[in-house]
């Protein structure tokens, strides 16, 4: 297959593909990496980078061009005794220009060599995961919001624990954009006419910039997955990231000038499940958020 | 090969493969088609002229020699050196290739270049450090950073089994804005010992001192700038204030002059 190497050919049965690529908070990586581990997956095939990505480390020995890196994007397979898996890990999605998310024909292309990969196995369902930037407060529970790329599925998707679907979850009647590979794989799915559900942990919209990952989020999709999957998932890792990654916030948010606080505050009232009312947070307090937290990074983190 | 990218510190590349296509009456002998490798959102302004990215190959008769001036692409990275190097390999037959490119320092203006090389071959490796040039380099791109072009079409030329080595030559940080004529005079000094090319530098010599005698005449001016330039000299390092002034001031009285 042109652009993918192979180092097995493992035989498979009608695989789910379950597919992550970073983004905010990291949480659709950290999300299909803990599934791929928990079932000690194998790593089969991978897409050759050079065409998607820039390289992104050499290593130099005395004065001697030892080695080159590019991201990787790695296929791996899992047989389990009730159905077959393949996962796809991507390390960075391909981008146009300074985009954190992959945009345009590089986006396109990478998609159609995923979904070529699993089809090539008779793949037959489509999972993608990654943030969904919500007005919660980082106390709260994160729920998971969803999309399937076919009508059909929605039944399904109502039917999973504490889980929105996207529209509902907006308030905005069943619209919304997933940024990036995470939506724009399962739309080439969809053409190919194979089904998919793209699951988005929620992450508070004043932490949507940070360079720290999320990984209560992450939990909130893997709990889900694994359930729809039959996967058997140790969380003891995840759950010393979180508690480490908590320590981080709470200590960031102490920092936080006691207006904007008080604000942000007012987050730990929204509905943990079911559509979010119009209050206590209105659109207008929602920029004032943000311009708070702005102002607060721009001085430095300093109250 | 000898290839420069444009956008260079001190404009180092650019003097060294204008001087060696001069010096040795190149021809232009083709060029890479930019639309599939640049944005084309905008173009360039450079001495108040407008600039469009182009890479164009240059043959220097009896020499056995290609020159190439190229903009570094936009896109396609892997492409775009792959046709360099078909282009290359497969039209020019190019066995060794040398890229230049400035390397930004803290050093004065009076203190001697260095060249630090890297290269794709261990056997380059040894003739370079015989000639003089720095081989100790140990370097790991840092997490969020990126690898240089150079360093990306010296991997790719090792697959081709081209030998190719990265020059790099420090430039004082102040005189990078402007042109650095003592790097491009070491520079061709190396390739000339190297290649056997027999270039005369009795032009470029002149140019060099009379650089020197201007910023000589600089320090006698002004004694602030005189004395960021002694603090360089006696390896003392400026603070970012002092840095961004007398790169000011070196750039500012350069282009006053010329």
């Amino acid at each position: 297959m042109m652009g993918i190497t192979f180092s097995k050919q493992p035989e498979l049965n009608k695989p789910d593909l379950i597919v992550g690529w970073p983004g905010i908070g990291n949480v659709g990586i950290t999300a299909i990496n803990t599934l791929c581990q928990a079932v000690k997956a194998e790593e089969f095939a991978q897409i050759e980078p050079w065409n998607f990505f820039y390289p992104n480390k050499v290593t130099i020995e005395d004065s001697g061009l030892k080695k080159m890196e590019f991201p990787t994007n790695i296929f791996y397979f899992h047989k389990g005794n009730d159905r077959d898996l393949i996962f796809f890990i991507g390390e960075e999605q391909p981008t146009e220009g300074d985009s954190a998310y992959a945009k345009g024909e590089q986006a396109y292309r990478m998609a159609n060599l995923v979904l070529d990969l699993g089809q090539q196995y008779n793949c037959q369902r489509v999972y993608t995961s990654g943030a969904a930037v919500a007005v919660i407060h980082h106390t709260t529970s994160p729920r998971v919001w969803a999309a399937p790329n076919t009508e059909k599925l929605i039944p399904e998707v109502r039917g999973y624990q504490s889980t929105l679907l996207m529209g509902d979850a907006t308030g905005q009647s069943s619209h919304g954009i997933i940024t990036g590979l995470n939506g724009v794989l399962l739309g080439v799915a969809k053409m190919r006419g194979l089904e998919g559900i793209c699951l988005m942990g929620e992450v508070p919209i004043y932490l949507q910039g940070s360079p720290l990952p999320y990984p209560k989020a992450a939990r909130a999709v893997i709990e889900i997955l694994a359930q729809r999957l039959g996967i058997e998932v140790d969380l003891s890792q995840l759950t010393t990231l979180t508690e480490k990654v908590e320590r981080r916030i709470d200590a960031w948010y102490a920092k936080i000038p006691p207006e904007a606080k008080e604000r942000l505050n007012q987050l730990k009232y929204t509905t943990p499940i079911g559509p979010q009312p119009a209050g206590p947070i209105t659109e207008e307090d929602q920029k004032r958020i943000m311009a708070d937290i702005d102002e607060f990074f721009k001085r430095g983190g300093q109250e | 090969m000898v290839l420069c990218w444009d956008q260079d510190a001190g404009k180092l590349g650019t003097m060294v493969v204008d001087y060696l296509n001069q010096q040795l009456a190149a021809e232009e002998m083709g060029h890479i088609e930019p639309g599939p490798f640049y944005s084309f959102d905008g173009v360039r302004i450079e001495g108040n002229v407008i600039q469009c990215p182009e890479t164009r190959f240059y043959i220097c008769p009896n020499h056995e020699l290609l020159t190439v001036k190229a903009s570094p692409p936009h896109h396609q990275h892997h492409s775009f050196l792959n046709t360099l190097l078909d282009l290359a390999q497969h039209s020019c037959r190019v066995t060794e290739l040398y890229t230049i490119g400035g390397m930004m320092s803290l050093m004065a203006h009076s203190n001697p270049r260095i060249i630090s090389t890297v290269t794709n071959q261990p056997t380059l490796r040894d003739e370079l450090r015989a000639c003089g040039l720095d081989t100790g380099l140990n370097f790991q791109t840092p997490f969020g950073g990126h690898p240089t072009l150079n360093s990306y079409l010296l991997w790719l030329a090792q697959d081709r089994d081209i030998a190719g080595a990265n020059l790099w030559v420090q430039i004082p940080f102040y005189l990078a804005v402007a042109t650095d004529l003592a790097a491009t005079k070491y520079t061709l000094w190396f390739l000339d010992k190297k290649l056997g090319l027999g270039l005369d530098f009795t032009d470029l010599d002149q140019q060099v001192d009379q650089q020197n005698a201007r910023v000589d005449q600089l320090r006698a001016q002004d004694q602030e700038i005189n004395g960021y330039i002694n603090k360089l000299e006696n390896g003392i390092t400026l603070d970012d204030e002092e840095n961004a002034k007398l790169t000011g001031a070196v750039t500012t009285f350069l282009e006053q002059i010329s």
